[in-house]
């Protein structure tokens, strides 16, 4: 079920909500199994057919997180083997289910053989659930988890709001919350900021996101020769399309959560401000970096070992990152570009220079739009094919539309041509709009926290509702359901 | 203001504003999807016919003895004009041989049994493999299921794109804002008078369409085995089948662009699957009086009102002698030898 739909608003949402309160108060077991239940139900809605799997990897984790708690501190060794063999379940999952395919016509092509591939569908939320699951059982190993209950450890893993496309959540963050006595109760205070971001994010993703979609898709997908502006009104649609559909998410999600007085993570603190890469992978997708951080890089011996380690240790992470979002070379590179610009951001601080905090910011964004470049093409060819016209390789032709209307550049008998990518001043508008909104304002987590109950708010968020719902006509899928 | 009150300020003023369009969508109703009929829903554009005709199918009752189906020339055929039937106008803009089967299906589901008649207009233009359609077809499945999925027709209530046909349906009806063609809550089509000049432009505009787009690349392309398969899965429906008349310079072009044989080779397939076809498209009285049409290819209802009368063959006066002729396998041959020396 998609947070941008009609059953999930106004059906699913308050039915959830309404049946929690109404047994959470006196019997907290039956508003767990409830809140399980709908969470089910909110994740099969879109396909049953991949229920049996989220419930096969919950059960098998449950059961080797236990095992694993039973035997930490006392036979440490296996305590280890179970903590591998989870590891090993999970990654095995995802690599069949996620991977399998991508491997399999690697190996085709180097040794030119001809295995046939699995053609399997992606199940929903994989990655997201899997990785939860990883980080719970390495939790559990170094003793910071704990979960004997299998309803805790399934409202846990199943909470329909952080469910399909996180925040990546941890087990020692979650269960305390709903273990609180208070959490049974309504909080209007929680209510009213709950409903406040939902309002808010659900804006970013309809109103925002699929505006940008449509250049984004067009030129991406639709045009096989961008000139210079039509290039960078391609990769700009789509650096504001990923935001502000993610974020947005994300704020329905921290919305939702709020509802029953769960306090999710923060996703994203203004990614878009950052002065340099790693302040930007601060302040991205945070709890996946966060997860990468913990779970990855330091195990991996993070930077206690020596420069060079330290940047081996930054460039596995960041493969195998930029893996974790799709099993493709593009994702890959995307990684790989990622993981070199830490490297380099590194050497740079080593040198002490500072650098203008315009050039930084403009550096740090640029490398960013041009990175999701690889990000969301389809293939290298197409990624080509963006950045060789935001290099100007394809001509910096003027809209034809123009002509006439800027002498300076009349004078100079500078070039007019047909555009192929259609209402590219309503996209630089949108564009210029979007990045002043990311550079000036709040985010919509500093919003929330800063929410009054006063009528201008009231009426700022009934407004963003009131549009936003009268577009869903469209549902549209978000893009890290994929992912 | 407390946060409680300030939740269910907030939650009333976007619930009020949404059900305040909502009802303003509900009122007009321009995907046809509810029952309301009154001076400001008679007009509705037919935005999308087949999205629109399926709502109505899904949604409202529907004893209908016959389907009538066909492109956009059948639209315009009042259904009412089948006197002593009740007919289910399901013709739809561009429709296409290939999409009966699966209309006539869900149709019959909602039925509950097989229609006694169905009626098809058949056009010659479906015959080209190569043509080219001005908007991509999308498939029966599409529409069906749309219509069927959960809480579809209360979801259109609270949308943007539902309260701007709405405005405008409303604007035309409450303002008389004039409109080439619309249907009304009787679901009967309307088409403007046009002026004589107007009327030119728009056959000439429209034989362009003909010469440069659906008759490009011409190659034949049989429906013989879709009709078969519509009849095998109707075994108790009688099938009516007439072509849709076209206007001289239309069948002029058929000439021009030397389809010809292809034209009677599609006749004959008609016959041979049907045993009979209605053939109204030849030069006649009616298909030589450009008076008759709205462009090249649509005619006026009047033209569809004696379409019903000779298919089921209650001719009142003013039915033009020469208006349609019966192909069977026996004078088929010496029909199209006969409208040939014209």
């Amino acid at each position: 079920m998609l947070f941008n739909s009609y059953v999930y608003i106004f059906a699913f949402l308050p039915a959830a909500f309404a049946g929690y309160f109404l047994l959470a108060f006196r019997y907290e077991k039956g508003a767990k199994l409830w809140l399980v239940l709908a969470s089910l139900f909110f994740y099969s809605y879109w396909n049953i057919r991949y229920l049996p799997l989220i419930l096969v990897s919950l059960g098998v984790n449950f059961i080797l997180g236990r095992k694993i708690g039973e035997f930490t501190g006392k036979d440490k060794e296996k305590a280890r083997l179970f903590l591998i063999a989870g590891l090993l379940f999970n990654i095995g999952l995802l690599g069949y289910y996620k991977y399998a395919d991508f491997f399999l016509s690697n190996i085709n092509y180097l040794l030119r053989s001809n295995l046939p591939l699995l053609h399997i569908a992606l199940p929903l939320a994989i990655s997201f659930f899997t990785f939860q699951q990883i980080a719970y059982i390495v939790d559990a190993y170094r003793g910071e988890a704990r979960e004997y209950d299998l309803l805790n450890y399934a409202l846990f893993i199943t909470f329909f709001p952080q469910l399909i496309a996180g925040p990546i959540v941890h087990h020692k963050e979650m269960m305390p919350q709903f273990r609180n006595e208070r959490s049974r109760y309504i909080n209007y205070e929680n209510m009213a900021k709950g409903l406040f971001i939902f309002c808010i994010g659900l804006f970013k993703k309809v109103m925002v996101a699929d505006t940008f979609a449509y250049w984004a898709n067009w030129g991406f997908d639709g045009i096989s020769h961008l000139t210079f502006f039509e290039a960078w009104i391609t990769s700009l649609a789509y650096t504001f399309q990923l935001y502000f559909d993610f974020s947005g998410y994300t704020d329905m999600a921290i919305g939702a959560a709020l509802f029953f007085n769960i306090k999710l993570p923060v996703n994203f603190n203004s990614p878009y401000k950052s002065l340099d890469i790693q302040e930007f992978w601060r302040r991205w997708h945070m709890t996946l970096s966060r997860f990468l951080r913990d779970y990855i890089y330091i195990p991996l011996g993070g930077n206690r070992r020596g420069e060079v380690i330290t940047y081996r240790n930054l460039m596995i992470t960041f493969l195998i990152g930029g893996l974790w979002h799709g099993a493709g070379w593009n994702f890959v590179f995307w990684g790989f570009l990622h993981g070199a610009a830490l490297i380099i951001h590194r050497l740079w601080r080593k040198t002490g220079i500072k650098m203008p905090s315009f050039l930084a910011w403009l550096i740090t964004f640029n490398f960013v739009n041009a990175g999701w470049v690889f990000f969301r093409a389809q293939t290298f060819d197409d990624a080509l094919k963006v950045l060789k016209g935001m290099a100007g390789l394809n001509g910096v032709l003027l809209p034809a539309n123009l002509e006439g209307k800027l002498p300076l550049l009349d004078k100079l008998s500078y070039p007019y041509g047909s555009f192929t990518l259609q209402n590219t001043l309503e996209a630089s508008i949108y564009i210029t709009l979007a990045l002043l909104a990311v550079l000036l304002l709040p985010n919509s987590v500093e919003m929330k926290d800063r929410l009054q109950p006063k009528l201008a708010y009231a009426l700022l968020a009934g407004f963003l509702a009131f549009v936003s719902i009268l577009h869903l006509t469209n549902v549209t899928q978000f893009l890290y359901f994929n992912f | 203001m407390s946060y409680k009150s300030w939740f269910f300020s907030t939650l009333a003023l976007v619930m009020l504003s949404l059900l305040a369009v909502a009802g303003f969508n509900w009122y007009i109703d321009p995907h046809w999807c509810f029952g309301p009929s009154h001076r400001y829903n008679q007009v509705q554009m037919p935005f999308d016919e087949r999205a629109q005709k399926t709502n109505y199918v899904k949604f409202h009752p529907f004893a209908y003895d016959a389907l009538l189906l066909g492109s956009s020339r059948v639209t315009y055929i009042n259904p009412y004009d089948f006197s002593g039937l009740k007919v289910y106008n399901y013709g739809v803009n561009n429709m296409l041989p290939e999409e009966y089967y699966d209309y006539i299906e869900y149709a019959k589901k909602k039925r509950g049994k097989e229609f006694d008649y169905i009626i098809i207009g058949l056009d010659f233009w479906t015959t080209n493999q190569n043509k080219e359609l001005p908007s991509p077809i999308k498939e029966p499945a599409f529409y069906i299921k749309q219509a069927e999925s959960f809480g579809y027709r209360y979801k259109m209530l609270f949308s943007y794109d539902t309260y701007k046909l709405s405005r405008k349906n409303y604007l035309a009806a409450a303002r008389s804002y004039p409109v080439d063609y619309f249907y009304d809550r009787r679901l009967v089509k309307h088409l403007r008078r046009l002026s004589e000049e107007e009327r030119k432009a728009k056959i000439e505009n429209a034989v362009a369409v003909y010469r440069d787009r659906l008759y490009r690349d011409y190659t034949y392309v049989s429906y013989a085995e879709t009709f078969r398969q519509l009849k095998r899965a109707n075994p108790h429906t009688r099938f009516i089948v007439f072509t849709t008349p076209e206007s001289l310079p239309l069948l002029e072009l058929i000439e021009e662009q030397n389809l010809t044989p292809y034209y009677q080779q599609w006749l004959r397939e008609n016959v041979e699957v049907f045993g009979e076809v209605y053939h109204f498209s030849y030069p006649n009285s009616v298909t030589t009086s450009l008076a008759n049409y709205y462009d090249a290819s649509h005619f006026y209802p009047h033209v569809g009102a004696w379409i019903a009368e000779r298919l089921l063959g209650r001719e009142k006066r003013g039915l033009p002698d020469d208006f349609g002729v019966k192909l069977t396998r026996d004078n088929i041959d010496q029909v199209l030898k006969k409208q040939a020396l014209r």
